[in-house]
């Protein structure tokens, strides 16, 4: 290669650049904007509690970061840590998530592959729930909560369990446990599953719980993933219901102890290190698993 | 061969009752579930709402239909119906826009584009009540950085949390609202949908994405030939083809809208006044805060149900849509 | 003993009969055939043979055992499936293994009989292979390899070759009918392709709207079909038909179409007044058809209106009066289009259906 040619495929490598070049500026601008919120956040949480007191607006540049702001959470109303309040909801978001998938495979798996009577009725009844959000139900279902938790209290037969339902795991992921969001999304995904499949378990001697198990479960893994994150996502954003069903600090999922902490203006740089703390493992969360949400909020019908 | 040899390896699907009880165990789980926290509270609702209870829920009195003819002609209902529409109107629309400019703008094909393509869609990671903590950074009246911002450019500083506008002061009736909802900004309102927009973002971002995916990429080169540059090309194939994602996208919104509660009570607890109290919250100050009037946070809760009803069987049209034209 | 037999099967779907009142015995080690077009109830009769349809009416025997309510897996058949129905997420190996394991096999027993069966079949070497990573032929060996692995007493076969190109279609016909030999295994084998149905059944049944319309030999069906559908549906191109009734002229019994007159020997024309038959229908095989010289005696006379060559013959669409007629000709000479052609056709080749029931009346 000549250099007058090799300085040319430079220069042209270079034009293509800097014909790039406000596309990037443009990308970068509206990036910008969009984490602002998050950016000054993330400084805040380092400024000492000094920089809150002084007149005007704190610096927006961590000149004196105090990165033990992250390790001190635990809030003066509280004295609860940030962890505590992660593992509540770590443990809330869990049980729902596994507790859905397993009751929306199995009536997935009704729908899709058994035929009995009045299925059509059934299925129309679960589709409607997704019409019912939980929201509409709070108060009759808070009254369903406390008339458990009285009875678990005073009740005999039941006090030996040792469960509470208001300040209790229990009470915070009990509403939640089905899904008609989910039985729709896995029956569509069970449905693509061929019926000659079934037909051939059944030559070979395999019941519905079997195949169930080694065939469809495999074969529906992506499905099962959108609605294992959908299902995480949800619950991990819960706010009203939690906020109705626990009065201990203890107990608290991580949205009612940023909400909380924020409103406490001694510790008001600690609970910006914890809303930092509690955002960053669902962004990681998100970004890995993006693509089966996308499929999720199609109802299934986009190939991830 | 007896007849008992010949049924005895009958299949207990042969009888309909043999193959419900078949699909029983299937089923038990999620109809238990639905059951008690569903359908249950539903019918219990409609019964809640024909008695008030006094605050400490000793007695319960029977009112018939007259409570729910009062919450519903209520001015505070009324007013709750409008700061929801207007909340609903100020969440949708731009967090609509702004999903749709980043994802066309994420769509390009460039070097590097999928890390845009993550922070743009980033904002989904953030729940109701961190996207709030991050908007009163943003907001707060002593340390809110925003303000700083405004007069920079010249404005004068907003009360963003604590000024109501059009929703407070002697304004006694919805129409009285209405005449002033242009002219007297509902700052509180508008604070909590800026956090609301903003954690939508990235929700539509994916969402439009998704959508342009599925734009095959001949119609562009078509429009090409024909001469199209790029601002035709956004309007004459984009939009057009993008329009039934966007529908999809505004009614998913508007759900969210509805379901908003968590911004609310972080950011405004509803105030100042009634300002930002949408229905679900005043659901929720009707109900749970004194003097508990629990028949009457029912009934509201059961309107609340009517509107969302109408939306997602909507949005189910639009989704039958999608999955079966497929 | 392996015979497989259907007496006065009749399965509803609702309102639908998609099997009516079947009687049917595959003798054992048969390699048998249900042939029909799609929708006629081939595979349904198949499924309850199966076990995976019940029966709305009739029993099904294998050997002497009464089977109406034994499940599936207990009739000692397999299945092989249109579309193979291997498990996307299993390997070769364990697709082939599947039925084993529900049967208390040992591992290593298993491992033996999975082998054999590959090797048989010539698929040793893929069996770590995932589906996905197999040809069509190769995924029909692995279904093949799949029934044959429990040694059934009959196999069942839907379509099996219908999702593979033209080329391993031949040849799987083949290999298909060595396997049946080897197995010495009652074969049930449904299709809606008459090819294989004629080159590999040794007798066929052919169906229609649920019902059964003929059984026999496959040149017996094809030489004389039972009605008129059975002729039509069997034989490329499709056999000719011509509306006409028995008449007298020239002192010959024959049978006068719009097109022209047919002579029949005495003796079908003597059955066929017995019979009291008045209107028919004529068919004739493209192939029975042949062009005659100018003096001769000609049934028909037309031109010749579209000439499809395939090599090494020519089918001919010859325009009469009022239809038109395909003739099967040899490759030379070559007929030009236009060309006028005077046909002749031998009486023995000629097929009486009665107008009415549409059944054969002769000869």
């Amino acid at each position: 290669m000549t250099a007058a040619q090799q300085s040319s495929r430079i220069a042209g490598v270079a034009q293509r650049w800097l014909r790039r070049l406000p596309a990037y500026a443009v990308l970068t601008f509206c990036a910008a904007l969009l984490l602002f919120p998050l950016y000054v956040t993330a400084v805040y949480s380092l400024h000492p509690l000094t920089e809150f007191l002084n007149e005007g607006v704190p610096s927006l540049w961590p000149s004196n970061p105090q990165w033990s702001n992250y390790f001190k959470s635990g809030s003066g109303v509280s004295n609860t840590p940030i962890g505590r309040f992660l593992f509540n909801s770590v443990v809330v978001a869990v049980v729902i998530t596994a507790a859905q998938l397993v009751t929306a495979t199995l009536s997935a798996y009704a729908f899709a592959f058994l035929r009995f009577p009045g299925r059509n009725v059934l299925f129309v009844l679960f589709l409607a729930t997704m019409m019912v959000p939980l929201e509409v139900a709070i108060i009759p279902n808070f009254q369903t909560i406390q008339w458990l938790d009285h009875h678990f209290r005073t009740q005999a037969w039941l006090s030996w369990t040792q469960i509470t339902w208001i300040d209790g795991y229990p009470g915070l992921v009990a509403p939640f446990l089905a899904t008609g969001f989910g039985t729709f999304l896995l029956r569509q995904a069970f449905l693509s599953i061929p019926g000659e499949l079934r037909d051939a378990a059944e030559m070979d001697g395999y019941g519905h719980w079997r195949f169930l198990l080694f065939v469809v479960v495999p074969l529906a893994r992506g499905a099962l993933a959108t609605l294992a994150i959908f299902a995480f996502l949800q619950a991990w954003n819960q706010y009203l219901w939690p906020l109705l069903v626990t009065n201990d600090p203890d107990m608290r999922t991580v949205q009612i102890g940023i909400a909380a902490e924020a409103s406490d203006v001694s510790r008001i740089n600690i609970a910006f290190a914890g809303t930092i703390t509690a955002f960053l493992p669902m962004l990681l969360l998100v970004v890995v698993f993006q693509r089966y949400l996308v499929r999720g909020l199609f109802g299934g019908s986009v190939k991830g | 061969m007896t007849v008992a040899d010949q049924y005895a390896g009958r299949r207990s699907w042969a009888w309909p009752l043999g193959r419900f009880l078949t699909a029983l165990p299937f089923l038990l789980p999620s109809m238990a579930l639905f059951g008690a926290f569903v359908f249950y509270p539903l019918g219990k609702s409609v019964y809640l709402g024909f008695f008030i209870s006094n605050p400490f829920r000793t007695r319960q009195i029977y009112v018939g239909f007259d409570q729910y003819k009062d919450v519903l002609a209520s001015s505070e209902f009324a007013s709750s119906l409008l700061v929801t529409a207007t909340f609903t109107l100020y969440t949708v629309a731009p967090a609509i826009v702004i999903g749709t400019a980043l994802a066309v703008l994420a769509n390009q094909k460039l070097p590097g584009i999928v890390i845009f393509r993550t922070i743009f869609s980033s904002t989904i990671a953030a729940s109701v009540a961190i996207s709030a903590v991050f908007w009163l950074v943003l907001l707060h009246p002593s340390i809110g950085v925003l303000n700083e911002a405004v007069e920079g450019v010249g404005f004068s500083r907003v009360n963003w949390l604590r000024d109501g506008g059009w929703a407070v002061g002697d304004r006694a009736t919805v129409f009285d609202m209405v005449a002033a909802w242009f002219i007297d900004p509902n700052w509180a309102l508008i604070s909590v949908s800026l956090a609301t927009v903003w954690m939508n973002i990235g929700l539509f971002t994916i969402i439009v994405l998704a959508g342009l995916q599925t734009i095959p990429e001949e119609l562009y080169e078509a429009a090409r030939v024909d001469g199209a540059g790029r601002w035709a090309q956004f309007w004459h194939v984009t939009l057009p083809m993008l329009s039934p994602t966007l529908f999809f996208a505004s009614v998913v919104g508007m759900i969210f809208a509805f379901q908003s509660f968590g911004q609310i009570d972080i950011l405004t607890q509803g105030g100042p006044v009634d300002a930002s109290n949408v229905l679900l919250y005043s659901i929720y100050q009707t109900g749970f805060e004194q003097p508990f009037r629990v028949g009457a946070a029912a009934v509201q809760s059961l309107a609340l149900f009517v509107i969302m009803l109408v939306l997602t069987l909507f949005q189910f049209r639009l989704l039958a849509g999608r999955v079966f034209y497929r | 003993m392996a015979r497989v037999f259907f007496q006065d099967v009749t399965k509803r779907f609702g309102r639908v009969f998609a099997v009516r009142e079947l009687t049917l015995e595959v003798h054992d080690q048969e390699f048998f055939v249900l042939l029909g077009p799609s929708g006629c109830g081939k595979t349904t009769a198949l499924r309850i043979a199966a076990g995976l349809e019940e029966p709305t009416d009739g029993d099904i025997y294998i050997g002497d055992r009464l089977v109406n309510y034994v499940a599936a897996k207990d009739r000692d058949l397999a299945m092989v499936f249109q579309n193979y129905a291997l498990y996307p997420h299993m390997s070769v190996h364990d697709n082939v293994a599947f039925g084993l394991r529900m049967r208390q096999y040992s591992r290593s027993e298993i491992d033996r009989l999975v082998r054999e069966v590959a090797e048989t079949l010539g698929i040793g070497d893929l069996l770590n292979r995932k589906p996905g990573q197999l040809s069509g032929g190769q995924r029909q060996r692995v279904a093949l390899g799949r029934a044959m692995v429990r040694r059934p007493q009959a196999f069942l076969m839907d379509e099996p070759l219908s999702n593979l190109d033209a080329k391993m279609r031949v040849q799987m016909r083949t290999e298909l009918v060595r396997l049946h030999r080897k197995l010495g295994a009652t074969f049930i084998y449904v299709t809606h392709d008459q090819v294989e149905a004629m080159t590999m059944g040794q007798r066929i049944a052919v169906l229609n709207d649920g019902t059964l319309q003929q059984v026999g030999p496959p040149q017996e069906v094809y030489d004389r079909p039972a009605n008129r559908f059975v002729a039509e549906f069997i034989g490329s191109p499709a056999m000719n038909f011509l509306e006409g009734g028995v008449v007298r002229e020239n002192d010959r019994d024959g049978i006068r179409t719009p097109e022209g007159f047919l002579a029949l020997p005495d003796a079908v024309s003597a059955e066929i007044r017995q019979q009291g038959v008045r209107s028919f229908v004529v068919g004739i095989r493209p192939e029975h058809l042949t062009p005659v010289a100018e003096q001769a005696a000609a049934a028909f006379e037309g031109t010749a209106d579209l000439v499809e060559s395939l090599g090494s013959e020519q089918h001919v669409t010859v325009a009469l009066k009022e239809t038109a007629i395909v003739v099967r000709l040899p490759s030379s000479p070559r007929i030009e289009r236009g060309a006028t052609l005077r046909l002749a056709v031998a009486p023995e080749h000629l097929h009486l259906f009665d107008a009415e029931t549409q059944l054969r009346v002769g000869p």
